[in-house]
């Protein structure tokens, strides 16, 4: 099972910087004359770990009997972890709190239309960027100013 | 037929029928009671194995929709995100679809503020 590990391996260096998408969402457009629409972006993330990629890494690099007690220890810590989730696990969600006051922020005389909602994953060996994106247009109207 | 153009036809039938789709999300805005312009967006990335480095490809869907309904609304937003697996996920198509209806003229009833 030695060209498994190596396999593992080669796999995690090569899927460095991949991107996962989790969930993509349109929203209502407006798009009137009325309106003058100002593109805006916010991006939040965390760090999440990957307790898989860190089993794959310890398999190959330690040997049998060490590599089978950190897998051991590895898969109780993720019984920790269970449930419904995109991603790798973070250890604070707070990073979305404050998303609806950060988007505000950019709008504050207009009303935000065409939003799209991205989550995704930035992948890279043990540790994943845990990412949510929000593109939209701030519509003012017109002769408001910004 | 010998056995070995038995396989051979077994294999390419393989690989030219099987694919499967999967529906990895879908979401829904209010649907407008004006409901004869439709619009349409689609977003797709074919991908080798899982390699994948960037989401960009999903981005200009909103523009691409407004594009198509200059100077109105567009309502009821389907959007749906799907995985089309080719063969064994060697293969594969991640592909993002959204379709609304566009709405034009005094459009106070939608759900927009």
């Amino acid at each position: 099972m030695k060209w498994m590990r190596r396999l593992n391996l080669i796999s995690l260096v090569f899927l460095c910087g991949c991107a996962v998408l989790h969930h993509v969402q349109v929203g209502e457009i407006d798009n009137r004359k009325k309106y003058d629409l100002k593109p805006i972006e916010i991006k939040v993330s965390e760090m999440g770990v990957d307790l898989n990629d860190v089993r794959n890494i310890s398999k190959g690099l330690m040997d049998k009997d060490s590599g089978k007690k950190t897998d051991e220890a590895l898969q109780f810590l993720q019984y920790f972890q269970m449930g419904p989730h995109t991603g790798a696990g973070v250890y604070s969600i707070e990073y979305i709190k404050d998303i609806q006051a950060k988007l505000l922020s950019q709008c504050p005389n207009g009303f935000l239309t065409g939003i799209l909602s991205i989550r995704e994953t930035r992948e890279y060996p043990v540790i994943k960027g845990e990412i949510v994106k929000i593109k939209a247009y701030c519509a003012i109207p017109e002769g408001a100013g910004t | 037929m010998n056995l070995k153009q038995k396989l051979i036809f077994s294999l390419v039938g393989i690989l030219l029928t099987t694919s499967c789709v999967g529906l990895n999300t879908v979401s829904l805005t209010s649907i407008p009671a004006q409901r004869t312009h439709q619009v349409r967006a689609e977003a797709s990335r074919f991908m080798f194995f899982a390699f994948n480095f960037d989401n960009d490809y999903v981005n200009n869907m909103v523009s691409d929709l407004r594009d198509q309904c200059p100077n109105g609304v567009v309502s009821g937003v389907l959007t749906k995100d799907e995985a089309i697996n080719y063969f064994l996920y060697i293969f594969w198509t991640r592909k993002v679809t959204a379709t609304g209806y566009c709405v034009k003229g005094k459009v106070d009833n939608v759900s927009l503020r």
